[in-house]
């Protein structure tokens, strides 16, 4: 799993809980179809997630069909701070470059 | 199962049974969202369709990535030796230990609540050798069976279940149960026990072997006939 749809994933959770096709729209809105996670290895991805610890998935009946929200665990909220911060440091330091690059 | 094909490849891959099913109906549902996310579009049932294959891909894409993950692979497949050998024996010990403890406070109860049991003797002894029995061969073969069954769902190697199963039909068959039930002139008692004596060594190694009869005959069985229906499934 890429590092980007990590934090995309772990950020748009934190907002609300969302089950899969729900997140996938989620991303392709909030990115502005910039960046494409394929909705396919997204639920690996989630189950991935959800084995480490920072995802619950909580079952629930909607409309007369079972959805799978998944939603962030105390340990998620940490991850997704440090993953926050390492993503502003390395923003930033792109940023820095970029702008030196054009000074 | 529609997705038998799929759901095989992921239980033989190492995921769960239950993590594998959840994932593939979340799949489903996920492209029936697609479908009626183009269908409210205007678009044919046709062209939806399409969409959903080319923005989901096929489930077989989905079973790519769900087993090159390492860490979706259950723990059972990780430490198959602790699952289906080690595990199961602790769960017998406890079973055993914790059945004859429930049966004598249960005796001990109804004595000090009801008082003497007034049966004939014959009876008493009738009810005792058959809760003896039920513990002694009852345990070791339901326990053994539970996780034989559990082995065959997960598509395991039949090597750690039947080395399981043998550890707890070799100790089973060493164990011994003798309750002593209350009546007017016998006060209640349980003495359990696991030995094995060199000079008499038939009755608990036949017990052995008859137990691990009764447990692998039928787990070898449905372990033949599951992997049969494993292989037309994904043929």
């Amino acid at each position: 799993m890429s590092g980007i749809s990590e934090l995309l994933m772990l950020n748009l959770l934190a907002e609300r809980e969302m089950y899969g096709y729900e997140l996938a729209r989620a991303i392709r809105l909030t990115t502005k179809d910039a960046i494409s996670v394929g909705e396919g290895v997204l639920y690996p991805a989630l189950h991935t997630l959800e084995r480490r610890g920072w995802l619950r998935g909580r079952r629930r009946v909607v409309g007369g069909r079972t959805r799978v929200y998944s939603s962030l665990t105390p340990a998620g909220r940490r991850r997704l701070g440090t993953m926050n911060q390492e993503w502003h440091r390395i923003a930033g330091g792109v940023q820095a470059a970029l702008g030196g690059d054009h000074g | 199962m529609a997705d038998s094909n799929e759901y095989e490849r992921l239980i033989r891959g190492g995921i769960a049974p239950r993590r594998a099913r959840r994932a593939l109906r979340e799949f489903a549902e996920h492209r029936s969202d697609i479908i009626r996310e183009r269908l409210s579009l205007g678009d044919s049932a046709v062209d939806s369709a399409l969409a959903a294959d080319t923005r989901l891909g096929t489930a077989m894409v989905l079973v790519d990535n769900m087993l090159a993950s390492p860490e979706l692979k259950s723990w059972s497949r990780r430490r198959p030796w602790l699952a289906f050998a080690l595990a199961p024996v602790g769960v017998f010990c406890a079973v055993f230990v914790g059945l004859s403890l429930a049966i004598l406070a249960a005796v001990n109860l109804y004595k000090a609540t009801l008082g003497d049991l007034h049966a004939a003797p014959s009876l008493l002894q009738g009810i005792s050798t058959g809760i003896g029995h039920a513990t002694t061969w009852g345990i070791p073969i339901l326990v053994s069976g539970a996780f034989a069954l559990a082995a065959i769902r997960r598509r395991e190697s039949s090597l750690w279940p039947v080395a399981g199963a043998l550890l707890i039909c070799m100790i089973g068959g060493c164990t011994n149960f003798d309750l002593v039930l209350p009546s007017v002139s016998m006060t209640p008692g349980l003495t359990i026990g696991i030995g094995f004596s060199t000079e008499a060594p038939a009755p608990p190694l036949s017990r052995a072997a008859a137990m691990a009869f009764v447990t692998l005959l039928p787990y070898l069985w449905a372990r033949r006939q599951w992997a049969g229906r494993g292989v037309r499934a994904a043929e």
